[in-house]
Order: structure tokens, then sequence, then C-alpha cells
């Protein structure tokens, strides 16, 4: 396989997930559901669109602004008794929370969900360091008992189906063999994780927003979770990508009315907690994380995928996501936001995820924060193709194509040979492994004459 | 250092200087905040209770939270059993059963309340607990996020949530299980 080796094969991994057709359609409907909670939860709000403008301008003077506001953050932090931290990367961010933990002596450290650390490796790193480290998330603990990563942002284990839950905690929490009512395993799920809250050491979230003005952070969730890891343990740690600054805390009005409405038609989630200043002798950091952001904010056509608040509304939108699962993308973000944001990490590994799309913008016109999600997708094919990196089967096509596009007698005369050949072409000839287009699609029926012949002739009798 | 590459590094790359947008000043058009509040927490699965149609609330309480014990109250109209000043560590609230808690704010458009450490100095207690009771005024239900983020001072507190009804997950098949890890049941009580 040459020099695509290390690319991710998006088409080849879905190929592999449609393979069973009823779990696609399963897949399909679930991750739809959400789509259509989403339109419920924002019809009746007449401000949604003045809404989904703010935000977006917000976050535009946040990323002009970045540098001067992280500082006016950690000043505020730190006056706050807060202990702020910067990580240039994956491996540094690692290195500062295994430090604190080594510092306190933890044995066990309680997680609330952050798509950061996953991109981090931070549990894999902390396991090595023998800390053990235990996901409270509901769905995220469910994966992680299956040594898988997330499949979507929002609802990590929304790939995996009640009775496979049912297996897996008969086997790791001995609930009764057989038992996939979801009441019954959350309500098992409650007990272990309260055993485990109670016996953690350190507790690690993510962050939603971070408020320069006060120095504070802000977590959504609806389970709870990061409030009864957060303030069981005397050691709180805040994990933060750079471009989660909002200026003030009233821009908060914008983005909580935004946020759950967006993820899953909540006007907002269960707990919206800010945490400001650590608890009496408690200990709390912070952990500013750059790890490729910064180098990403300088594309310029690309930047404003830093605006994104993760609520996964563009992959619940997109077609392609909805029928390939979130594994397909080999990404920790994937969806149509996934693939604008990977292919600026690393462009070889992650230049056929911009392919993994139908560029039907849907994901542009549910996107809370107004990223131009289907245009970049568009931009990165282009950059992919000037690179170099397409695949033969995209550039050989695409070079014949530019050449005969280019000369309109070659495109006149070869269209008159179209028409007729696939008239009587035999189906091997177009339908081969060579033309992924017509994998369970067929070709249309060649109309009898040109536009260009049409529109003549139509003249002439006119 | 990480911080001062870091910061260069978007000193080199961010865009030129774009204003923050002015917000606009939402006027209140809302007749009944009230009703709102509470269709909205409704569907969030709380429950609301207007104090008014309570005539006497320890027997209410006894009837409706009949298999709670340990019970704590920061609410000068009720006294539970399990005294706060007395607690210093968090583990020994985690067979409470009951908690009631004062909010100073109520938020219409969601159905969600405010507590800090103002109100409740155990940071851990909404949440350990398994049965909530939030008692609010009435008079201090505000019509969205907006103008509630506009009466919140947050510098002011170390530690605030907006709650919103009781526990919930949706994580297995996406069926609605209220209890995931906090409390199983949310009541806002409305007083006033
Ligand atoms: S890109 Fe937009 S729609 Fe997609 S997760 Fe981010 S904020 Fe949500």
């Amino acid at each position: 396989m040459n020099n695509h080796q290390r690319s991710i094969d998006h088409a080849g991994k879905a190929a592999k997930f449609i393979a069973d057709l009823e779990r696609t359609d399963w897949h399909n409907e679930a991750i739809s559901f959400l789509r259509t909670k989403r339109d419920a939860g924002t019809a009746d709000l007449e401000e949604w669109e003045e809404l989904r403008n703010l935000a977006s301008q917000v976050k535009d003077n946040v990323l002009s602004n970045l540098d001067s506001y992280l500082l006016q953050f950690e000043e505020k932090a730190t006056a706050n008794g807060v202990k702020v931290h910067w990580a240039k990367d994956g491996d540094d961010h690692n290195r500062i929370v295994g430090e604190i933990l080594t510092r306190h002596k933890v044995a066990s450290l309680v997680k609330s969900k952050s798509m950061l650390t996953e991109e981090c490796h931070l549990n894999q790193y902390l396991e090595t360091q023998g800390i053990e480290v235990i996901d409270t998330d509901l769905g995220e603990r469910i994966i992680q008992m299956r040594n898988e990563a997330p499949s979507h942002i929002v609802a990590p284990a929304i790939h995996i189906r009640k009775e496979e839950v049912g297996a897996l905690f008969h086997e790791k929490l001995h609930t009764e063999a057989g038992a996939s009512d979801p009441k019954y395993l959350t309500e098992a799920a409650r007990q272990h994780l309260r055993t485990k809250f109670l016996a953690a050491d350190a507790a690690l979230t993510g962050v939603n927003f971070a408020i320069a003005e006060t120095g504070g952070v802000v977590v959504c969730t609806n389970e709870g979770n990061a409030d009864m890891g957060v303030h069981m343990c005397p050691v709180q740690i805040h994990s933060m990508g750079i471009e989660k600054i909002v200026p003030q805390s009233r821009h908060l009005g914008i983005f909580t009315r935004l946020l759950a409405r967006s993820a899953t038609g909540q006007p907002i989630t269960i707990y919206t907690s800010h945490y400001q200043k650590p608890k009496t002798d408690g200990e709390m950091h912070i952990i500013i994380v750059d790890n490729g952001r910064s180098i990403h904010l300088g594309k310029e056509k690309f930047r404003n995928a830093l605006k994104c608040i993760r609520c996964g509304a563009c992959m619940n939108s997109c077609p392609v996501y909805r029928r390939s699962g979130g594994y397909s993308y080999g990404s920790t973000v994937p969806g149509p936001i996934g693939s604008i944001l990977t292919p600026g990490f690393d462009l070889e590994k992650f230049k056929n995820l911009p392919f993994a799309s139908s560029l039907c913008g849907a994901c542009s016109d549910v996107c809370p924060v107004k990223i131009d999600i289907h245009e970049q997708l568009y931009a990165w094919r282009q950059i992919v193709y000037q690179e170099g990196a397409l695949p033969k089967s995209k550039s050989m096509p695409l070079t014949i194509a530019g050449k005969v596009l280019a000369r309109p007698k070659l495109y006149d005369a070869l269209g008159k040979i179209m028409r007729s050949a696939l008239k009587w072409m035999p189906k091997f000839l177009t339908h081969n492994r060579f033309n992924a287009w017509t994998t369970g699609r067929d070709l249309p029926t060649p109309p009898k004459q040109s536009f260009k012949a049409w529109y003549a002739d139509n003249r002439k009798k006119n | 250092m990480s911080k001062e590459s870091i910061l260069q590094a978007i000193r080199n790359n961010k865009p030129e200087g774009i204003k923050l947008p002015d917000l606009p000043i939402s006027p209140p058009k809302n007749e009944n905040l009230l009703a709102t509040f509470q269709a909205n927490a409704q569907t969030s699965k709380s429950r609301v209770v207007l104090m008014t149609s309570i005539p006497d609330l320890p027997q209410w309480i006894q009837e409706n939270y009949a298999n709670c014990n340990q019970i704590t109250s920061t609410w000068s109209e009720y006294s539970g059993n399990v005294r706060l000043d007395q607690v210093e560590d968090p583990n020994a609230l985690s067979t409470l059963d009951l908690a009631i808690v004062e909010s100073p704010l109520g938020v219409a458009e969601n159905g969600a309340v405010w507590i800090s450490d103002r109100e409740v100095p155990q940071r851990i207690l909404p949440f350990i607990t398994q049965h909530l009771i939030v008692v609010l005024d009435r008079q201090h239900i505000v019509e969205n996020m907006h103008a509630a983020y506009d009466s919140l001072d947050l510098a002011g507190i170390g530690f605030g949530v907006f709650i919103a009804g009781p526990s919930k997950t949706a994580d297995i098949e996406q069926s609605l299980v209220v209890g995931a890890q906090g409390s199983r049941s949310h009541t806002v009580l409305i007083t006033g």
C-alpha cells in the first residue's frame, strides 16, 4: 500500500460498518433521534438565529484576542487560589497531571467526560504510572470497560446495544445474566460508581467554558458525575483547550442556551457547574492545553473550526457519520467537525476525512457557532489534491476531467460518445472495483442529447 | 517555557482584532414567569409544588419522603436530623436521604435553579443526597439565562451550579433513566 498506509481509510472502515445492514439502520435511527430532538428543542426559540450569530461573533473576538484573554484568565484564577499550568502538547499535559497526582500520592482518579484527555491519551499514561482511572460518565464507563474509545462526543456509547451493556455489566458488575433493562443497568452503575467516588483521591474534568473575566471554569453534565468527583476529592483538576475561553460571565448566557439545545434538545443540561475557587483545604488546578491549536489558528480558511463548542449536532445531522459510525474516522472527534480539524493537525493521516461527506451542508446549517463546515471540507479537498496526497482512484479522474473541461470541443465530442456508449456498454465496465460510485448505486439513464444541443433546438423552435 | 511559546504562537497566528458584539438586552416579554418555569421544570422531570398547597409542611415531607431517614435542611422553616455544621468530611454525607436547600434564583426558560456555596457551604450536598428539595421564592424567577447571568456575581463565589432537574442519563440505547449519579428526585418548592 505505499505512502497511503499511514492514513485512515474511512471508506474501507465504513464498508465494514455497513456490512451489517440491520445494525447500520439501527445506528442511523439512533443518531437521527438526537437530531430530531435538537429540532424540537430549538423550534420555538424566536431568537435562535440571533443567538447563533452572537455566539459566532463572540468566538471571533475570542480568537482574535486569545493571548490577552488567556493571560487575564490566568491572573484571575491565580488570584482565586487556583494553580494554573500550561501544556504545549498532550505529553506535557499528561506529565503535569501525573506530577500533581504523585505529589498527593493519588491511587485512584475519577474523571468526567473530556475529549481533550482522550486526545492526549491520559488514561493510558496514568495506567502505566500505576494510577487507577475511573471514567464516571455512564457511557464512558461502558466503553472504558470494553477498552474502546468514544464513538460520539456527546453520547460516547451510542453504538452499543443494551443487550451488550447487560452482558458487559454481568461480567464486570455481576448484574443478572441476560438483564438488559436500561433502568436496572443504570442503577447497577450508580451503585458501582458511588463506591468509586467515595474511594477516589482526586477528580479530573474537562471544561466547556473558561471565563476570562472571573478565572472560573464551567462544566455541563446531565448525570452530575463531574460534581460527585470534584466535591468528594481534596484535589480537583480541570483540563481545557486554549480555545475554551469566553470573555465575560454574561456571554455564558448565549452559550448555555445553545449547547444543550443543539446537543439533545434540552433547554439546558441538568447541571451547569461553575468552579471558581478551591474548596476549604482543597487544591484546584487548571491545565491550559495547546496541542496544535495555536498552529491551527494561523490557517485563515480553517481557523474558525476552533469555535466549536462540541455539541455534536453536526455529526447527528451527517448522513455519512450516521451510516459509518464514529470509529470510521479514526480520530477522537469524528464526524464533520473532526474531518475539518484533523487534517490541520496531520494531513497525511487524515487526508481521507474531508472526502467522508456528501457536502450537503446539513452540518453548517445546525452548527450553533456557525462554522462553515461544508465549505472547509471542500477547501481541505483542494489542499489534499494540491499536496498530491490524493489516492490515484480520485486524482486520475480529476486530472483527466480538468483537461477535458478546459477544452470545450473535446468535452462535446466525449459527451456524444458517452451518451451512446453508456447504452451499450456492459455493466462490468462501469460497475467495477475501480468505480466506488457505482457500489450500491446505478448510473443515470443517459439523455438523448446534450443540454447544449437541447438548448439550441429549443431556441430554434421558439 | 510552554506558556511563552504558546502565547507567542497565538500572537503570530491570530486574526486581526474583532470587536465583541453588543448583547441585545432582552426586554421582559413573559407575563407569567412562574407558569413557564413550572412547565419547563416538569419537562426535565422536576416536580414543582406551591407552598400554598401544603397545609402542614412536616406532614407533607413525611408523606412524600416516607423512606427518608437522614434529612438535612438549610432552610429556616424546617430542620432535619443531620446537622451540617458537624460534617467535615464530605464522605459522611453519603448516607443522606433528603436535603432541603434554598435558591436565590430560578430561570423560567429551562426550570433551572441556582445554588452556590453562599447558600450551601457543603458543595457536595445537592449531588450526594438521594433526594433534593429546593426552596424558591416566586419573585426570584427570571426570564432566561441572559437575565440569570446578569444578576449573578460569579467572582464573588467559590462554586455555583444551575440544577435543572434530577440527575439523568440516556447513555444506554438513549432510554431516559432518572437517577444517574446525582439526586434521584428534584422538587422545587415555590414560596411567596
Ligand atoms: S462544529 Fe458546530 S455543530 Fe459540530 S460539534 Fe462543533 S459546535 Fe457542534
